[in-house]
């Protein structure tokens, strides 16, 4: 299996960064909940983590070599045999461990979202977002999920349900929840994928997928049987659920996904299938790569991380029999030819409710906001005006006339940004700080301070993304105030 | 899908021992090597193995054959499970082969065995 070095680099960053993640999430939960009876599973839990993490060290000559050299622009130096299955043992080993260790935060008790991730959804969802018909939890599964509370009320059969909850066929009852995984619970980044769960939530009231699946069957000019409809309706909603996340959230909309196949990628060795709902993310990264070359988006200061995967997936498929990546190979081209013929009645569909979509103006904020978070700026508002123009209006003034100077003060303004935009830019720092980061952690002198200072670089830069958020609500209000 | 993490960890000791002694060349990586590799086979079988008609002796008796017959039945390795059981076998056979010889394995025979220590550490997807 070959690959150059900044391939691994960007793929030995997913296991790694999530197992960092887990490790804080486990140790902030002894902070708030200090119950005895939690400590064992809490100490197991962090021992494991520790176990693992002296294993990623021992390979640290190597990291620290492929972090140094994925630094460097046009690096196609490769790793020898040898080395590239001790790297990939390895990663293996911690994207194991992490999925692994996730699912047992169910015995801990169960922490409610950010305050943040809720002005989030109040930011991008907007009047479409109602918390009293939809609930936002934390999940021990590392999945995000929607769905109906009250479907999941009439599958409940004990009879102690049946006579305590009120009658679950009157209208929604209890509502929609949407599910992060607890480890996301302070990874801005990973919040990106709300903006697809509600897309199903938005589905699920207004009949998107419905409408698309008639006219699919309207240009194929064919009745279709009850049937084919039903499988077509499941392979649409998940399309409805990333156009929506992608008119949200725009590119980054994928990032979760991505991450999350990489993941699993790492542990098993066939790539990621068709499951009769969900396309290859291959599929589903080729969709958004389309939909940003149309719309004028630039994604290549995030390709490293799609291209990554895409490679590996690739790679993968060609260890399968004919017969299986031939199979792969039509449902791609199904799905994508699909997805042409549904997508401009969905985004109809999304254009009738008041959302914010994301264009290519958003995303070149989005990249010029990285700069400012790179320099340790929180960036939830930006200038109205470029600095160019307000410097050359003030410098025009002729002499020292403070009145008049004043009154061009205007130009200096800021507004705040959209909340699309500050994940964007969160992402595309993160993409770029990387190889720096991960470098220095590995070249550090032992595993406990390596692995701090990856710790501290997430939780740095997740807090002036977690600042950011905080002051859109305000600064929105602010500019909405008369006068 | 299912992971072992204990399994992981072994799979990825083995392999780190193999990376080192293809860099150093030093005998002592390659004991290591060897040692980490048959400790991890060990483990796999231990994981995975089943009862299989041949464990079951003419000299059992009936009831307790009956059982481990019913046994067998009842829980039959998967197709993938089994094409690993049998990788697994194979590289166990090849590591006592060169402790028998008392001899260091080759850049191919290390090669061989790390990849299936590899291939065989993946999780298999639902």
């Amino acid at each position: 299996v070959g690959g150059s070095i900044s391939h691994f680099g960007r793929l030995a960053s997913v296991p790694l960064d999530y197992l960092v993640r887990l490790e804080s999430a486990v140790r902030q939960s002894e902070i708030w909940s200090t119950g005895s009876e939690y400590q064992a599973i809490r100490n197991r839990i962090i021992d494991i983590c520790e176990a693992c993490k002296a294993k990623i060290f021992n390979e640290a000559p190597l990291f620290h070599r492929i972090y140094a050299t994925a630094g460097e622009a046009g690096s196609n130096e490769a790793l020898s045999e040898a080395e590239e299955l001790a790297v990939r043992a390895v990663l293996r080993s911690t994207a194991g461990t992490f999925t692994v260790l996730h699912e047992l935060l169910l015995f801990l008790p169960r922490e409610s979202i950010r305050r943040e991730l809720r002005d989030y959804c109040e930011c991008l969802f907007r009047g479409e977002y109602d918390s009293s018909k939809i609930s936002l939890i934390l999940t021990s599964l590392f999945n995000a999920f929607e769905y109906s509370l009250d479907d999941v009320m009439r599958f409940l059969e004990a009879d102690v349900f049946k006579f305590k909850i009120p009658n679950p066929d009157a209208e929604s009852a209890f509502g929609a929840v949407m599910e992060l995984a607890i480890v996301d619970r302070n990874n801005p980044m990973a919040w990106a994928v709300l903006a697809h769960e509600f897309g199903h939530f938005l589905d699920n009231r207004a009949g998107l997928t419905k409408r698309a699946v008639e006219e699919f069957g309207a240009k194929m000019n064919t009745t279709l049987p009850a049937e084919i409809v039903r499988a077509l309706e499941r392979l649409c909603k998940e399309i409805v659920a990333d156009l929506t996340g992608y008119y949200l959230q725009g590119p980054c909309s994928i990032i979760p996904l991505a991450n999350m196949s990489m993941l699993i990628g790492c542990i098993q060795d066939t790539p990621i299938k068709f499951d009769g709902e969900h396309g290859a993310p291959t599929t589903r990264i080729e969709m958004i790569r389309a939909l940003s070359r149309e719309d004028g988006i630039d994604i290549s200061s995030l390709d490293g991380l799609l291209g990554a995967l895409v490679a590996e997936e690739g790679q993968k498929e060609t260890q399968l029999a004919a017969d299986e990546q031939a199979n792969r190979k039509l449902m791609h081209g199904f799905l994508t030819n699909f997805f042409d013929v549904v997508r401009p009645v969905i985004v109809e569909e999304l254009g009738k409710h008041q959302l914010p979509r994301f264009q290519s103006g958003s995303f070149a904020r989005g990249l010029q906001l990285s700069n400012n978070l790179a320099s340790g700026l929180p960036i939830g508002a930006a200038r109205v005006h470029s600095e160019e123009s307000a410097r050359a209006a003030l410098l025009a003034t002729k002499g020292p006339d403070p009145p008049a100077i004043r009154e061009k003060y205007y130009l200096l303004e800021e507004r705040a940004v959209s909340v699309a935009e500050v994940i964007t830019a969160a992402c595309i720092h993160r993409f770029q700080t990387m190889s720096e980061l991960y470098g220095r952690a590995f070249d550090a002198g032992s595993g406990t301070q390596a692995f701090s200072i990856i710790a501290a670089g997430h939780e740095s830069q997740d807090r002036l993304v977690f600042k950011s958020i905080d002051m859109i609500p305000m600064l929105e209000a602010h500019s909405a105030s008369p006068g | 899908m299912h992971y072992d993490i204990q399994l992981g960890f072994l799979a990825a000791d083995a392999i780190s021992e193999f990376s080192r002694a293809a860099k150093t060349k030093e005998p002592a990586n390659y004991e290591a090597f060897l040692e980490q590799s048959t400790s991890y086979c060990r483990e796999f079988r231990s994981l995975h193995s089943r009862p299989a008609e041949t464990d079951i002796s003419a000299a059992m008796p009936k009831p307790v054959a009956d059982f481990m017959r019913a046994v067998v039945k009842t829980r039959p390795p998967t197709p993938a499970v089994t094409v690993k059981l049998e990788a697994v076998g194979a590289v166990e056979k090849l590591l006592q082969s060169i402790r028998e010889e008392q001899r260091q394995p080759s850049d191919d025979e290390c090669l061989r065995i790390a990849r299936t220590i590899y291939s065989t550490s993946a999780a298999e997807p639902r």
